[in-house]
């Protein structure tokens, strides 16, 4: 084994050791001087040998100290503009190996985009990595993850190459998203996995945000990171964490927005429900909520909130063209500029279209399986006076299209929002395969029971044993419709669910209409176990469901046990049936256009029929951000729009085909948790990723001083330098004394 | 004579051609400034004038006097006896140095030793020369003859060769040889070991003889200017040197100065003038060195 060496180094600028040549030019220039001389035919010549024999050691002492400085001198000069680093000195071990390889994670959560002062923190935490950049030796690898959910590795394999790094560094922008601790430690492991160089240095810049940095869903995760922490650790990785954030900071934000009702139609009254949260420890003083549709002012209201207040603003408002239409509330902006603003999509109607399957269709008037139905979805359609058209709450423009169970095969469900099937006999494979695919594009389903139901089909095809589209599996036919005195009731089950909740707190009288609905015969409806469908309204009796809803694919499916007209229940002659029943419709139909509003960093998906597969699909990014070219793939019985790069705020707007020529929009916001400014110090961080060992550093703002100390351990250059001044000096006092004192 | 040229400064004086003319500048410049020197008085030793007997010495009538008054009168001086001085000439290759922009000590020392002659012979004493360098190499009895000066200077005007070997030797040569008493004037730079040089010289006073030694160094060997890298290239046979002067001048000086002290102070013990004189200045201290001794001699 190699004795350790004393001095090892290494050196940024090696190529510049060839100023080290010029070490020789003082030896040269005294062999010269050697050669090249005076001659003096000399008299006094005893005087001079006896000076020389009794001063000749001292003389060449003297020269070959003089000698020895100043070639010292150009030696330290060349070395010191070569930049050396050391790396041991004797036993003390100051670089451990020979490179390093850098990993500079970048926070990437949207409250790094907060402005003490007129930059971004992003910002700040760029430059820093630059200089670290920069200040990488020769030979250092450098590596680049921006911190969010889902972290992204800019740069994965090592890069020698700084210029390459830099370039990539000014590329990256903040993603609005919020962080995955886990998922971020992960891809630094895989990353340092990669690099063969042993010294290993990880450099988080970030402003420590608490929901950062302890997520509550960690516990969960906990397990995930303490391996990954380990890992890191059995890998000698060296953490740093730079703190650019500052404790106190002010912030308001929207943290939520819905439109009321979900699903809106033109000229129907809409309103915007704004929840504005003020973070700050100080009241907010009084300012300005702005609602936009699009690009347009639609309406302001003003408002104030205490320390750490929130509060609901809602604001009227109607759409007035059919389309898709960003609903913007904007806040003034303050420090954190994008959670001050929030959207949502809505694709605007001029009506709801419902494909009603009649199992039983008459022709006389209310004799028809959907008669009462249609009457109670569309009462223009025939002008009747209905209990729910009321100025202040006209009935939604729900369209209805009545068809017989022979059609509904050869029916195109997608201009259609739901589907009621009333009575239905039985349904083939390839209906259900349709229905499937249907609820998979968001669509909804909704089966009413009667006579004429083949309980085998529907199981067979569409329970498929809690596989299918049926909640519930339809069983025996409960009740005597000749026995009016057994009667079954509704149970509405504290009016907790959507569909009724709007009965909640109603007098009597209007809650009598639902409760005092009877029911004489229905299927009993059997949930398989661990079920995610829910029940909306319960026979009193016996507390078989009456009605369950629950969501498929993107869809939404509602089962009711009974029939739609009065042949099993009274309730299609009661008050209480058209409200229901619209917001059934409106509930089913709902998967249509939740979709559109997501959070930063989640998908942008949606399913459109299989036809479609291929088409082209353009997506304009927020802001000025480039346009992104995919195509809609086939997956399964639909093609499927997906984008992911949902990693800004903002309203995405979507061109799909031609064909078929289709345009949306889609709204992404910001995780509200993300707006909270409160931060974590160093012993915070501690708490917060326990067994995570890290060097912590908060003078950030001594910024080549921080880098510096990163980036610079083992340097000695400057020292060097230094000591060529002492040297210069010395050499001169020596050569004074020399040449004038002796 | 205020613009004249100041021929006491041997530069201008090696401008001129001939010892002859050199040494009446010298000497009439010397004069000519004396009324400021302290040693007036001391040139001529001239006591009366006696009128022109028959028998008398024709030569030493005073024909000045007879051209005024047409009577014959003889010049009668305090001493009739001639006064004798010595002049020892250093020759050695030594002596050839002289640094840049200065006269060789050799020819200043000519022009001292010329001075002199002249002076001496303008004094009706007589005076002779011995010019060494190993050994005696030329010897001219002194005589007080006009016309002995052209001798004189034809012997003085040698080039510098050999080495010095022995100067104690040399000079005990010489005082065997100086029967007659007189004044010793010794012209070097006495580069040899300074006991021998002593003891050399002792020799002299003990033949009762007046010495002045007029130690001729150069400037530069005085101040050791030198910057730059040399080779000193040895005289009389000594070994050359490479060296960087700068760094041993202190010490080339402290041994010079030791050498000048123990000369100045080995003299001084036998009652010896010992007069120091660089080559850059100018002649008049030479002379009047020279006049305070005879001074006392005649006394």
């Amino acid at each position: 084994m190699l004795p350790p060496l004393l001095f090892a180094a290494v050196f940024a600028n090696p190529f510049l050791l060839w100023g080290l040549a010029g070490a020789s030019l003082p030896i040269i220039i005294h062999l010269l001087n050697k050669r090249k001389f005076r001659e003096e035919r000399w008299a006094a010549m005893r005087f001079l040998m006896a000076a020389m024999r009794k001063n000749q050691k001292r003389v060449k002492v003297e020269q070959w100290l003089l000698l020895a400085v100043r070639t010292l001198i150009i030696i330290l000069v060349a070395m010191a503009m070569a930049k050396p680093l050391l790396e041991s000195l004797g036993v003390i071990d100051i670089l451990r190996g020979q490179r390093r390889h850098w990993v500079l994670v970048l926070d990437g959560s949207m409250s790094m985009d907060y402005r003490p002062n007129d930059t971004p923190r992003f910002d700040q935490a760029k430059d820093i990595a630059r200089r670290l950049v920069k200040d990488a030796r020769q030979g250092d690898a450098l590596s680049l993850v921006v911190m969010g959910d889902p972290p992204k590795v800019i740069i994965g394999a090592p890069a020698f190459n700084k210029e390459q790094v830099l370039s990539e560094l000014d590329a990256v922008t903040l993603p609005h998203g919020g962080t995955d601790l886990t998922a971020t430690f992960r891809k630094i492991d895989e990353v340092l996995e990669a690099s063969t160089i042993p010294r290993k240095e990880v450099v988080f810049l970030t402003d420590l945000q608490t929901a950062s940095w302890r997520r509550p869903n960690l516990k969960g995760n906990d397990d995930g990171l303490k391996t990954i922490l380990a890992k890191l650790e059995a890998k000698k990785a060296q953490s740093q964490v730079i703190d650019l954030g500052a404790p106190g900071g002010k912030n308001r934000a929207v943290i939520d927005l819905t439109l009321d009702p979900p699903i809106v139609t033109m000229n129907t009254p809409v309103v915007a429900k704004a929840t504005i949260k003020n973070f700050s420890r100080d009241p907010s003083g009084t300012f300005t909520v702005q609602l936009f549709l699009g690009d347009q002012h639609a309406d302001e209201r003003t408002m104030s909130l205490g320390a750490g207040a929130v509060e609901t603003i809602a604001i009227p408002f109607k759409f007035t063209s059919p389309g898709t239409t960003p609903v913007i509330v904007k806040l003034p902006d303050d420090a954190l500029r994008i959670d001050d603003s929030r959207r949502v999509v809505a694709s605007v109607r001029e009506a709801i279209n419902v494909l009603i399957v009649d199992g039983d269709p008459k022709r006389e008037v209310f004799r028809s399986e959907s008669d009462f139905l249609v009457q109670a979805l569309s009462p223009d359609a025939d002008a009747a006076p209905s209990a729910t058209s009321d100025p202040e709450n006209p009935p939604s423009a729900i369209k209805t299209q009545v068809v017989p169970e022979s059609q509904l095969a050869r029916q195109d469900l997608a201009p259609f929002d739901a589907v009621v099937l009333c009575n239905v006999a039985s349904v083939s494979e390839a209906e259900v395969r349709a229905l499937d695919s249907y609820l998979k594009q968001g669509g909804g389903v909704i089966v009413f029971g009667g006579d004429r139901v083949q309980a085998d089909n529907y199981n067979r095809w569409l329970f498929a044993d809690g596989k299918g589209i049926l909640p519930a599996k339809i069983g025996a036919i409960v009740g005597d419709p000749a026995k009016s005195e057994a009667a079954f009731t509704f149970d509405p089950l504290g009016f907790k669910h959507p569909l009724v909740a709007d009965f909640a707190g109603q007098s009597a009288g209007v809650q009598a209409s639902l409760t005092g609905v009877k029911t004489f015969r229905f299927h009993k409806l059997t949930r398989p176990k661990d079920s995610a469908a829910k029940v909306a309204i319960a026979f009193a009796e016996n507390s078989d469901p009456a009605v369950i809803e629950a969501p498929r694919h993107r869809g939404r499916v509602i089962q009711v046990a009974t029939s739609a007209d009065r042949d099993w229940t009274s309730w299609p002659l009661h008050q209480s049936y058209p409200p229901v029943m619209e917001q059934m419709i409106l509930l089913a139909a709902s998967g249509r256009f939740e979709e559109r509003n997501v959070r930063v960093g989640q998908p942008l998906s949606q399913s459109f029929p299989p036809t479609a597969a291929g088409a082209d699909v353009l997506v304009k990014r927020p802001g000025t951000g480039p346009v992104a070219n995919t195509k809609l793939k086939a997956a399964g019985d639909v093609s499927q729009l997906l984008y992911e790069e949902t990693d800004r705020s903002g309203v995405y707007s979507v061109d799909v085909g031609p064909p078929p020529p289709f345009k949306t929009a889609f709204a992404a916001n910001p995780d509200p948790i993300e707006s909270d400014p409160e931060k974590l110090d160093q012993a915070g961080l501690k708490a917060a990723v326990p067994g995570w060992k890290f060097l912590y550093d908060s003078d950030w703002r001594g910024l080549d001083k921080s880098a510096a100390s990163v980036g610079q351990r083992g340097e000695f250059h400057r020292p060097m330098l230094w000591a060529v001044l002492i040297l210069l000096i010395v050499e001169s006092l020596l050569a004074w004394r020399f040449g004038h004192h002796r | 004579m205020e613009n004249s040229p100041n021929y006491l400064d041997p530069r201008i004086l090696a401008s001129l051609q001939g010892l002859d003319l050199q040494a009446r500048l010298v000497v009439e410049g010397y004069v000519s400034g004396l009324h400021k020197s302290p040693y007036h008085g001391f040139s001529v030793e001239f006591a009366e004038h006696r009128e022109y007997v028959p028998g008398d010495d024709i030569r030493h009538v005073d024909w000045k006097v007879w051209s005024k008054t047409d009577k014959y009168y003889l010049k009668q001086y305090e001493e009739e006896t001639n006064l004798l001085t010595y002049l020892l000439l250093d020759t050695s290759e030594s002596m050839a140095y002289a640094s840049e922009g200065n006269v060789t000590k050799l020819q200043y020392a000519q022009y001292v030793a010329a001075a002199l002659a002249y002076m001496v012979l303008q004094q009706q004493d007589s005076i002779g020369l011995a010019t060494f360098d190993e050994k005696v190499n030329r010897y001219l009895r002194p005589s007080g003859q006009p016309s002995h000066l052209k001798e004189l200077f034809h012997l003085m005007d040698v080039t510098p060769a050999g080495e010095k070997s022995d100067l104690g030797l040399i000079f005990n040569d010489l005082a065997e040889r100086f029967k007659k008493r007189g004044i010793v004037v010794i012209l070097s730079d006495l580069f040899d070991d300074p006991a021998r040089i002593i003891s050399g010289l002792r020799h002299f006073r003990h033949r009762r003889h007046e010495v002045i030694v007029f130690h001729i160094l150069d400037p530069a060997e005085i101040d050791f200017p030198f910057r730059s890298t040399t080779l000193f290239k040895g005289l009389e046979g000594l070994p050359d040197i490479l060296t960087e002067p700068h760094a041993l001048r202190k010490a080339y000086q402290d041994e010079l100065g030791n050498f000048l002290a123990e000369l100045k102070k080995g003299c001084q013990m036998v009652d010896i003038d010992y007069v120091p004189l660089r080559t850059d200045l100018d002649l008049d201290g030479a002379l009047s060195s020279y006049l305070a001794s005879r001074a006392m001699r005649v006394r």
